[in-house]
């Protein structure tokens, strides 16, 4: 009988018996203050592959709509068991090119989880038990776009599909043009007579336009983006390359252009969004997902629309715990509703995967103002430009210069550059890789997490046995979410016994009162629709048999146990 | 032999010949297309979730189009004979006239893994293509599929005597089974199901057949989310996403025809649900970003109208093309659920004129026409492809000759509209009573009333049809329900379908239990003999043929210019559309998704716009009244040419030439 420290002392070392990966080549070592475009991003994810190829694998699962790859990396250890028999998380990001720093986040987290295997209890417990599944670009073409073409911090969104948005039989047509070639596309003002205006220099900060107020007479008017009148329509700009918002193309939920913008013909009608959709009926054991785009700072599930169907609540109770967490690992974000804290969106990732597949889905809308120095609540354009002077010294704006249009005559061309706004600058970009991974790997930790208790057999007569077995989740998510079950979308998980003959089963609904849930037929085959987070479902079988038996749970998104149980 | 046991009973009903099953319909198709390939252009447009070849037809144009996608349901075999009906008379060079400017696009088997069911023994109704799944969703793919338990060949019923049976004889019927009715007194004796056992000793039965998903109901428009038929999500068929990619590449088509189980034109669409129809009062509440944004109350309720004012010149809303409808559904507004009441008056029209052609046919106008189902093509079409689309089923179980007198129509909206005073007072009260009923009008509205308003002059039918309207009442005016359709049912098969229906036999079922066996065949209500299905084949082929030269045709009226002195000129044009139906449907306009009508001029070179574009377009041109005027101030010389051009995608183009100061 040893002694209980003895007992706990091997069982810490059991659990961390795995050693640190040994890299077969040496592994890329990417700086996380800086964004990289994709190219540089491939070789890091090649890096990883060559350095750790048992636990990492390198794949693209097709082509996106401008024919760059979309590539996939999956990672967990393969000598604890077969990839399709663990539960998993999916992440996702920059399905909005331009929402551009989530493809870091994703980085971050590969690199780190890799690098802290063996050394780092939780990444360890995480990549014996789940797979991580990521996509660092799902909108790659775009993303290409955003860094080697004249962008802005919100374009391109869209991936580069034609679509006639002006709906004048052209296709883009009209676009940006980087008018005074600084490499960026920037914002056009003119000043005009006193009283043909909107408005006025700020008198503190000639960069900086006021709207008149009261009595004001204005002498200056904004004009938009750069460009010019490419189709001699009276507008400009109004049909650039796109416009499809490929965060409202899957499936859940999906609604025509009329309804929501930016949509399709039909659901997952483009490569970017449709090639991961079929992936995911691959992979039926993605029981998690996140999505990252920008900015806001907000924690986001579905419903994504007023009107689609209300989240159950033994889902909701999943999501609550894990997003409510997020709140305190990242300072200044908030857990939120989709269609009730930020605006009405159908067809977006989250509620695909939670309605299509049952998956505990979420959203990170990554980084928002850091500019208010006043703490007033509120960032005023003059403290964002501050910001700019005296942090980044003035990297982020660049200054008006006089520029003569061919329409418009004499104007200023001035403003923010493409990569200012949404993603943090260099200094704050690691912290925020750092806490959204944390995030993801705390959301990973509640995969379902299922164990075989302690059986319990009670001889009825002769050869018949009663066998009684709980099955303990003792993680958030469910082995079977409420949806699925509600909306059938994928089977329960089910529970057999083999080396016996059942001769009934059920669930045990109250032990002390000999409660039991009895299934009306085929009782050899017991479906059991999950097992709820944080919680158990106790099993019954009536067999008639001797000897050992084995007792198998096999569940779709936890995995497969199996237990031996004497009939004695 | 390709297709191994064919069913012995073959010569039973008939129904074997007239039809062709997939291969006969592929090598049609392609010795058609070898015979005529000027008129023909055959394409593969897809293959089936089997790897079959999935094939559409190109006839005529170029011009607006007219499709025709038949059998997608997969047991709906008189569709495809239908659309090759249509193909071969297009062919036979009767109608090149029409041909010249009209286009048709025809995919006559729309489903080809379950095509050859009725082919095959046992004949079963299958609409599901050849992938795999578990429709159960008990981890067990096609386990439990139905089973022809008095090897007669095909699929019918089995009764199950059960004290807890919601099922009986039909007194009226003994034949067929009915649900329990306890109002009447019945109790249920059976439980009845597919003709089949439950292989998997699941409690079901026949729950999970062998096969895939049904494309018939994988498309968007009320795809149901919680129905492992469907698919995961609408177009993973590879058979509805077929018909989609190609109708998507063919924006000329301006109006669809769906050939299936159901019949918009004897029982115009209802759609489901509703939708508010003027989208500017919808009151919503601003979601708090958006709110503290715009600085607006999150808590309060603003109408669309309310925050269009804000919102439209805002510099976003003008860079994403916003309009009104958009930021009502951005606000949490849905689709459209209904069809549009404009669109219902064509259905309307067309409906009657359907059921000359019928008539003229001698088939029969008075049976009931089933609702397109949702998450069905015609819903696609319709309401997010954006045409005007027909589901027409071409052939229906007859409404049976009764000897009783024929009984009086009962009043309806329609009717009313249309009335003489005299006929209105003629009625009597209580057929306006029971019309008062049925449009639930309130209890002060009384028919003496009515009758006395007319009577003296004060009121007219169609003043007072008018009033319902606006009232909201009979907006779908539905037909009053068909009843007795099993009666009719037994009547034609007992006249002309004899082994249509199998008498109940005895089964001993796996666990012993005493069962029986019978019922209607799967296809006696669809699938008619030769005989009966030939004047159907050939009516519906003339409506589509009378439907092509509706379509909308769009011409240029008029062109004028007059001089203002200087070199200035007014020109003024105009734009109409000659054809029956409008460029575009009500819902069609809605959706946007396609290049509006432009009237453009082209000027002269060395000439110039004063100001302005060159051009003017419109939403939608309807005929009649509706034209399309544009005026433009042109500086040009006199003597020079000016054209003008009216185009649209699906309803053709026009070109008229003017030169300025007269002269040819």
């Amino acid at each position: 009988m040893m002694p209980r420290i003895i007992v706990g002392l091997l069982a810490a070392l059991a659990a961390f018996g795995a050693e640190p990966l040994k890299p077969k080549v040496a592994p890329p070592d990417p700086a996380f203050n800086r964004l990289y475009p994709n190219e540089r991003i491939v070789e890091f994810l090649k890096g990883y592959a060559a350095a750790y190829p048992e636990f990492v694998r390198l794949a693209s699962i097709g082509k996106a709509s401008g024919g760059g790859e979309m590539w996939l990396v999956t990672i967990h250890n393969p000598t604890t068991g077969a990839e399709p028999g663990k539960p998993a998380i999916y992440i996702d990001a920059a399905t909005h090119a331009n929402e551009i720093q989530g493809t870091e986040v994703c980085l971050y987290l590969i690199n780190y989880v890799l690098k802290n295997y063996g050394k780092l209890e939780r990444v360890t417990e995480l990549l014996d038990r789940a797979v991580l599944y990521v996509v660092p670009m799902s909108n790659p073409d775009s993303r290409v776009k955003w860094f080697t073409e004249p962008s802005t911090p919100n374009f391109p969104r869209t991936p580069p599909i034609k679509i006639d948005d002006d709906r004048d039989g052209l296709v883009d047509e009209d676009g940006y043009e980087d008018l005074n070639g600084d490499g960026e596309i920037t914002m056009m003002r003119k000043k005009v007579p006193l009283g043909q205006g909107r408005f006025r220099l700020d008198p503190k900060d000639p960069r900086l336009l006021v709207p008149v107020q009261g009595e004001e007479l204005g002498d200056y008017i904004q004009l938009g983006l750069e460009g010019i009148d490419n189709d001699g329509d009276g507008q400009v700009n109004e049909d650039p390359i796109g416009y499809i918002d490929a965060n409202r193309t899957w499936a859940w939920g999906w609604q025509p252009r009329y309804v929501q913008g930016g949509s399709s013909d039909y659901p997952l009608q483009y490569p970017e969004t449709r090639t991961i959709a079929e992936w995911f009926l691959e992979h039926p054991n993605v029981a998690a997902a996140q999505s990252f785009h920008n900015t806001g700072r907000i924690i986001l599930r579905g419903p994504g629309a007023r009107g689609m169907r209300q989240y159950p609540p033994g889902d909701v109770r999943a999501y609550d715990l894990i997003a409510k967490e997020g709140e305190k690992l990242l300072p200044g974000y908030k857990y939120g509703i989709i269609w009730k804290d930020l605006y009405s969106a159908y067809g977006g990732s989250v509620d695909h995967f939670y309605g299509v597949h049952g998956a505990i889905a979420l959203t990170n809308e990554l980084n928002g103002p850091q500019q208010d120095f006043d703490k007033d609540g509120r960032v005023t354009p003059q403290e964002t430009i501050k910001f700019s002077d005296l942090l980044t010294h003035g990297r982020m704006f660049v200054n008006w210069k006089p520029y003569k249009h061919p329409r418009y005559g004499d104007i200023e061309i001035g403003g923010y550059r493409h990569d200012t706004g949404r993603p943090p600058e260099g200094f704050l970009l690691e912290e925020e890789c750092h806490r959204n991974a944390a995030f993801v790997l705390f959301h990973a930790h509640h995969l379902p997490r299922l164990s075989l208790q302690e059986p319990v057999v009670t001889r009825v007569r002769d050869n018949v046995w009663k066998l009684q077995a709980a099955v303990l989740n003792d993680r958030a998510i469910p082995s079977m979410s409420d949806i699925a079950r509600q909306l059938k979308l994928h089977r329960p998980d089910i529970a057999t016994v083999e080396g016996a003959k059942v001769l009934a089963s059920g669930l045990v609904r109250d032990p002390w009162m000999n409660r039991i849930d009895y299934q009306q037929h085929r009782p050899e085959r017991l479906m059991v629709y999950g097992v709820p987070g944080l919680s158990t479902q106790t099993l019954f079988f009536l067999v008639e048999g001797s000897g050992e038996v084995t007792l198998s749970y096999d569940s779709l998104k936890a995995g497969k146990l199996s237990r031996k149980v004497r009939l004695r | 032999m390709r297709y191994g046991i064919v069913l012995a009973a073959a010569g039973l009903l008939g129904a074997q010949t007239g039809y062709l099953d997939y291969i006969a319909v592929e090598r049609r198709l392609e010795e058609l297309a070898r015979q005529h390939p000027q008129r023909m252009k055959l394409e593969v447009i897809g293959a089936s979730a089997a790897g079959k070849k999935l094939y559409a037809a190109q006839v005529g144009g170029p011009g607006p189009a007219v499709f025709v996608g038949a059998n997608i349901v997969g047991w709906h075999n008189a569709g495809t004979q239908a659309a090759l009906n249509l193909l071969e008379r297009l062919l036979a060079g009767k109608d090149d006239k029409l041909l010249a400017t009209r286009a048709f696009y025809i995919a006559p088997a729309l489903n080809p893994d379950a095509h050859d069911a009725m082919f095959l023994a046992p004949r079963w109704r299958r609409s599901h293509n050849g992938a795999k799944s578990d429709k159960d969703r008990d981890g067990l793919e096609g386990e439990d599929g139905p089973n022809d338990l008095n090897n007669d060949g095909r699929i019918t019923q089995i009764r199950i005597p059960d004290p807890a049976g919601d099922m009986l004889s039909d007194p009226d019927n003994p034949r067929l089974m009915i649900r329990a009715d306890a109002l009447k007194g019945q109790k249920g004796a059976y439980k009845v199901y597919t003709e089949g056992i439950d292989d998997d000793r699941d409690g079901q039965y026949s729950e999970d057949p062998p096969g895939g998903y049904r494309p018939d109901k994988n498309f968007a428009h009320g795809f149901a989310d919680n129905d492992p038929e469907s698919g995961p999500w609408p177009s993973s068929t590879p058979e509805a996403k077929a018909v989609m990619d190609y109708l998507l590449t063919r924006r000329n088509v301006a109006l669809a025809v769906v050939y299936g189980p159901a019949n918009n034109l004897l029982e115009l669409p209802r759609g489901a649900g509703g939708a508010p129809t003027d989208v500017g009062q919808m009151r919503v509440r601003v979601p708090r970003q958006m709110a503290q944004m715009a600085g607006l109350d999150p808590e309060q309720e603003y109408t669309i109208d309310e925050l269009w004012e804000m919102f439209k010149d805002q510099p976003m809303a003008r860079q994403m093309n916003m309009t009104k409808e958009m930021l009502a559904q951005f606000l949490g507004g849905g689709p459209a659920l209904r069809p549009d009441e404009e669109d219902l008056k064509y259905y309307g029209k067309l409906a009657e004129d359907y059921k000359k052609l019928l008539e003229k046919a001698g088939l029969d106008t008075r049976r009931a026409g089933r609702q397109s189902p949702a998450g069905g093509p015609q819903n696609w079409l319709y309401y997010q492809y954006g045409v005007m689309a027909i589901e027409l089923d071409v052939w229906g179980v007859p409404r049976r000759k009764t000897e009783a007198p024929k009984p009086e129509q009962a009043l309806t909206l329609e009717r009313l509209e249309k009335m003489t005073a005299e006929e209105f007072l003629a009625l009597g009260e209580e057929k306006i009573t029971a019309f008062l009923k049925e449009i639930k009008a309130p209890p002060m509205v009384q028919p003496a009333m009515l009758l006395e308003g007319v009577k003296s002059g004060k009121m007219t039918p169609a003043r007072m049809a008018a009033m319902v309207k606006q009232m909201g009442g009979g907006a779908t005016p539905a037909r009053a329900p068909v009843t007795g359709e099993q009666a009719d049912l037994m009547a034609y098969i007992d006249q002309e379908a004899p082994g249509g229906f199998v008498a109940w036999t005895a089964v001993t079922l796996p666990d012993g239990r005493k069962a029986e066996v019978g019922g209607v065949d799967p296809f006696v209500e669809v699938a008619p003999p030769e005989r009966l299905l030939g004047p159907a084949l050939a009516a519906h082929t003339d409506m589509v043929l009378d439907l092509a030269g509706r379509l909308a045709q769009l011409s240029v009226a008029s062109v004028e210019a007059q001089p203002l002195g200087r070199g200035v000129w007014k020109v003024k044009a105009v734009a109409a559309n000659t054809g029956g139906l409008p460029t575009h449907s009500k819902q069609g306009q809605r959706t946007r998704n396609y290049v509006p009508v432009r009237l453009a001029l082209e000027l002269p070179k060395g000439g110039a716009l004063v100001s302005g574009v060159p051009w003017v377009t419109s939403e939608r041109l309807a005929g009649g009244a509706e034209a399309l005027e544009g005026e433009w101030l042109v500086r040009a010389e006199k003597g020079e040419r000016i054209g003008v051009t009216v185009a649209s995608s699906n309803a053709g183009s026009d070109r008229k030439e003017i030169v300025l100061g007269g002269g040819k």
